[in-house]
């Protein structure tokens, strides 16, 4: 199935794109896609998504079609909308 | 002690007596510098009756013991005064050169008391100190006045710092400017000090101060200035500046819309944001002192009515004067900006001001006859521009939207408090506490009212372990209340620390607890320990809520606005609200605060504050 993923503020400069269309697996969970992407991603990837713990490493927050999802067993559907959004930085 | 000169330059502008003065140690080892030795100052020497305007009314400004070292971002300064604005004590920060040049000049803190006969301008050059008429300066704008000034001195390395009309004519949100439109914006410090005659202060310093571990400081400096040019998420203010707030934090809804009444979308937040910005009119980027960030922007508009070739605007300024308004062109917003920086006006609360009249005009509580036949319409950005110098000589409708939102709603009253969106007078700045839910407590306690650079709170959301040295550890995220009052204390004894070091909050992003003590014990030779650190937060916290307490601030005023409790209906913070009751119970039992809102005697006698307790407790 078709995804949606689109980065915004340092991940999208660091990783040089703004939003992709990924194929995924049926059953593709968002733990499953953040593997995935530190396989497309490897060595950029890695610095942000810490592989053993499974966690980021700088906060981020995930939204998945316009909502904000902490588990990464959520599971992902067809034409899902992934967004990963930095923190707010700015006065 | 090192890392500060221990002299504080007095200058009474009612009897033009200047004197230095030594500073006790024992306020640099309880309060560091910066806001918090300035808040003990005035503490001590000035009755928080006094109305901010009067000449017993103390203005400071205060540098800190790594202020002109070789650290990044090391060149900020705090002004420390009541605020016309609020009527509880305010501090402000600012960056650009004019706080290194006050610390080179010999100086830890420049306090200025009384009312000059005649409008005058104070010069510093080390230690000629210099009461001089500014008679002929009345009336330009801040950068006319800055380029005067450095021309009369014959000092090209003179740095300046001034009111424009709206400083002059007490205009309640009123800021100073120094530098290349560096700003001392919040809690109207311009009226303060046009208060007193003072015009301006112009100071040039050729001295060192000399540090306790000078190699080792430098060495550990220059690896936290690497570490601020090279991280990933600072790339990016450095290429966009805070405009990028605007490219890329909408998805959240923390942009507020329309009055903080529609969640942020992305057709109208994105003409606003730094990627635009810097395709169609930055010139180069900008920065202060030793930074290695430079997130300012200088930008040129050539053609057509908004032409300029100044400073460019600050994500808080595109927010307030932009989206607030509904109003996505961002040469309008940039000339607007900068006609506020001219004339010396907060773009934050001006923006809040004029979004307010726009939903009171839109609700038909205020008509075109009282308006004076400004049309208040969403996106007007005429007005945006036009207003400013109204607002700034106090003339036409200009006269009421320079009220601020507080006092504009008491006038209109028919229910216009539950969207005059404000905390004890302050406007609220341009992040949305349904879209972070720390924001809401953050909001309602913060020293000086709404204040997101008094404990960013919102970066400690949705990371994980955010201070594991000050035992915040977990993972929190943003739409829930747990831990929030906890977030919201440390956070903001994080910014009461930086800003008694002094040091600008993003090159902080890089740091952890123990690198600011670090900072700290190898620029003075203290001892201190994170935990004191956290500590020192907790005790200027409490000494800023006492005084605030003093002048009538009440746990009935940790509040928020009807509009930032009700729900958005679209974006990415639909239907979400903060539980501020629950959250503020927390914050109040961790500073240990009582029912009113005062803090609690054990809790002074444990930060060492003995000696405020009877000032407190005998009323
Ligand atoms: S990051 Fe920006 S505001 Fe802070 S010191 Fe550098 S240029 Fe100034």
């Amino acid at each position: 199935m078709i995804i949606k993923i689109r980065f915004f503020g340092y991940f999208e400069e660091y990783l040089g794109t703004g939003i992709n269309e990924l194929e995924v697996p049926f059953g593709c969970t968002l733990g499953n896609l953040f593997y995935l992407l530190a396989d497309i991603w490897s060595d950029k990837f890695v610095k942000i998504w810490d592989y053993d713990k499974k966690i980021f490493i700088t906060p981020f927050i995930v939204m998945v079609d316009g909502h904000d999802i902490h588990d990464l067993d959520y599971l992902l559907t067809e034409g899902s909308l992934v967004t990963l959004i930095p923190p707010i930085v700015g006065g | 002690m090192k890392g500060y000169w221990s002299k504080l330059l007095r200058i009474d502008l009612t009897t033009e007596k200047i004197t230095n003065e030594n500073i006790p140690q024992s306020y640099f080892e309880d309060y560091i510098g910066g806001s918090c030795l300035g808040i003990r100052l005035i503490y001590d020497e000035m009755d928080p009756s006094i109305d901010p305007f009067s000449p017993e009314a103390l203005l400071l400004f205060v540098t800190g013991p790594v202020t002109a070292s070789p650290l990044g971002t090391a060149g900020r300064f705090q002004v420390v005064f009541k605020s016309p604005q609020t009527g509880i004590l305010c501090d402000s920060s600012s960056g650009g050169f004019w706080g290194t040049e006050l610390k080179n000049a010999g100086y830890d803190v420049l306090l200025i008391k009384g009312k000059a006969n005649h409008p005058v301008y104070i010069s510093i050059f080390d230690d000629v100190v210099q009461i001089r008429s500014a008679e002929h300066l009345m009336g330009l704008t801040t950068f006319e006045t800055r380029d005067h000034l450095i021309e009369e001195n014959r000092n090209l390395k003179a740095r300046v710092l001034c009111i424009g009309p709206a400083g002059e004519n007490l205009t309640l949100y009123s800021n100073l400017m120094n530098d290349e439109a560096r700003m001392v914006g919040r809690g109207g410090p311009g009226g303060v000090m046009g208060s007193k005659n003072l015009k301006a202060i112009v100071v040039r310093g050729t001295r060192k101060v000399e540090l306790f571990g000078e190699e080792e400081f430098k060495k550990f400096a220059i690896h936290l200035n690497k570490l601020s040019a090279t991280a990933p998420g600072i790339d990016n203010l450095r290429k966009y500046g805070t405009a990028e707030v605007m490219d890329n934090a909408w998805p959240t809804s923390d942009i507020p819309v329309k009055n903080w009444s529609v969640g942020s979308y992305e057709e109208l937040t994105l003409p606003l944001g730094g990627k635009l910005m810097k395709a169609t009119m930055l010139k180069h980027h900008v920065g202060c002192y030793h930074c290695t960030i430079g997130c300012s922007r200088w930008v040129q508009i050539r053609e057509g009515k908004y032409q300029m070739d100044a400073p460019g605007p600050e994500y808080e300024t595109l927010g307030a004067m932009g989206t607030l308004c509904m109003i996505n062109d961002l040469e309008a917003v940039s000339y607007a900006a900068h006609l506020c920086n001219a004339y010396g006006l907060d773009t934050i609360s001006y923006g809040s001001s004029i979004a307010f009249a726009m939903e009171c005009y839109e609700k038909r509580l205020l008509t075109d006859q009282e308006t004076e036949g400004i049309r208040m319409t969403w996106g007007n950005k005429d007005v945006l521009v036009d207003l400013v110098k109204q607002v700034a000589y106090k003339e036409g409708f200009g006269k009421f939207v320079g009220l601020g939102v507080k006092r504009m709603s008491e006038i209109i009253k028919k229910d216009s408090d539950k969207f005059a969106v404000h905390v004890k007078g302050m406007e609220v700045p341009m992040h949305d506490p349904r879209a972070y839910f720390s924001w809401a407590s953050n909001y309602a306690t913060s020293p000086r009212g709404a204040c997101h650079l008094h404990g960013m709170s919102a970066i400690y959301e949705n990371s994980n372990d955010p201070i594991p040295d000050w035992d915040l550890k977990g993972y929190y995220p943003r739409h829930s209340n747990e831990t929030k009052g906890k977030i919201t204390r440390l956070a903001q004894n994080w910014s009461h620390i930086i800003d008694s070091m002094v040091v600008c909050y993003f090159a902080s992003f890089q740091m952890t607890p123990s690198d600011l003590v670090n900072l700290i014990n190898l620029a003075t030779g203290m001892n201190l320990s994170v935990m004191k650190l956290c500590e020192i937060g907790d005790r200027i916290n409490a000494l800023h809520r006492v005084f605030n307490y003093r002048c009538g601030t009440r746990a009935i005023d940790d509040n928020l606005p009807e509009r930032l409790l009700t729900p958005l209906e679209s974006g990415g913070a639909a239907n979400q609200v903060p539980d501020l009751d629950y959250q503020l119970k927390e914050y109040y039992e961790i500073r240990g605060w009582e029912k009113d809102g005062k803090p609690s005697k054990s809790s002074l006698q444990k930060l060492g504050l003995d000696d405020v307790i009877n000032d407190l407790y005998s009323r």
